[in-house]
Order: C-alpha cells, then structure tokens, then sequence
C-alpha cells in the first residue's frame, strides 16, 4: 500500500469514530467528520512540503 | 438515608455501568451493543476492527506488557501500557503471536501507529459508553 493510501485510510477511520465520539447528530457528524478527514490529510500534506526544507 | 427501592437502583445503574465498561474494553462496540446503542456499536467495532487488521497486515508490532520486549525503553513501556486498551483484541493477538512486528519492513512504522491508534480510540470508546450508561448522553 502506497503512503498516500495508507494517509488516507488512517485519516478516514479515525474521523468516522471520532465524528461518533464527539457529536450528536447525523448531520453534525457528517459535516465534523469531513472536516477532521480534510484537516488530517491537509496538514499531513503542508508538513510533507515544510519537511523538504528541513536539512 | 437512601430508600431500599432507590438503593436497588443505584446498585443496578452500578452494574449496568460496569458491565458496558467491561464490555467495551473486551470487544469494541460491544459495551454500546449492551447499551442499545447499535449505530454506535457497529461503527465502533468496525473502525477498530478495521484499525487493528490493517496494523497487522502492515506487520506493524504491538507492544505489550505480557511481552519480554516491553521493557526495551520507556517509549515502548508507554506503547505497551496504551495497548491494553485493546481489550480482548490484544489477548487474541497475544495468544496467536499476531503483530510482532519486523522492523526490516517498510511498513512497519504504519502498522505500529495503527495499533496503537486503534488501542486509544477504544479507550476513548470505553469512555463514551460509560458517559451513555451513566445518561449523561
């Protein structure tokens, strides 16, 4: 499995629980799961290109 | 001074709390199957599940307190002590010498991570059916 793969497949998982742990509604889970999916591979991604400058 | 009647069902919310405890440490999602929390329950399990399988196929290791190699450094202590999070997960592992890891892998550092993922969303799991048996939910 392919690094990106494996990001993404972390990235679901765990916003699906969470989006369980932390909120109420369907509708609230399923805009705060998204959020948290898009958030861990955004960061991921922008810590990936800061640590090609990182020697 | 507390009624009989009242103390009875103090004892009773006591046991119904400890009961879903235990069963959601035990397997993930039960403690909510317990509760008739059902959505809960099949995302729970199947997000754990799902976490675990993929650490293994990964051959990620999960460090563990009944291993002679939990005692390799703090970092590992720590790992190992996040792991008995899994509950029943852990002792299957453990008893059919799954997930010991080969560090010669390139994989190996994912699966790692998603062991001990899976070990700290069940715990948070274990924690969110104790809050829904208490009624705070």
């Amino acid at each position: 499995m392919s690094h990106w793969g494996i990001l993404v497949l972390l990235a679901a998982l765990v916003s699906l629980a969470f989006s369980f742990l932390m909120r109420e509604t369907p509708k609230e889970r399923l805009i705060f799961g998204i959020k948290m999916f898009l958030g861990f591979v955004a960061f991921t991604l922008i810590a990936g290109w800061i640590a090609i400058f990182i020697p | 001074m507390i009624s009989k009647p009242a103390a009875e069902a103090e004892k009773d919310q006591f046991s119904r709390i400890g009961i879903a405890c235990f069963l959601a440490w035990l397997v993930p999602g039960a403690g909510h199957l317990y509760l008739r929390k059902y959505w809960h329950a099949a995302v729970y399990f199947f997000s754990v599940t799902a976490l675990v399988v993929v650490g293994v196929l990964l051959q990620g290791e999960m460090h563990s307190l009944l291993r002679a190699n939990s005692g390799e450094g703090f970092l590992q202590w720590l790992a190992a002590l996040g792991n008995v999070a899994l509950g029943g997960y852990h002792l299957l592992m453990q008893a059919l010498g799954l997930a010991l890891g080969d560090v010669t892998v390139r994989n190996y550092e994912y699966g790692t991570t998603f062991i001990i993922v899976a070990a700290l969303i069940n715990l948070l799991v274990v924690l969110d059916a104790f809050d829904h048996a208490r009624g705070v939910k």
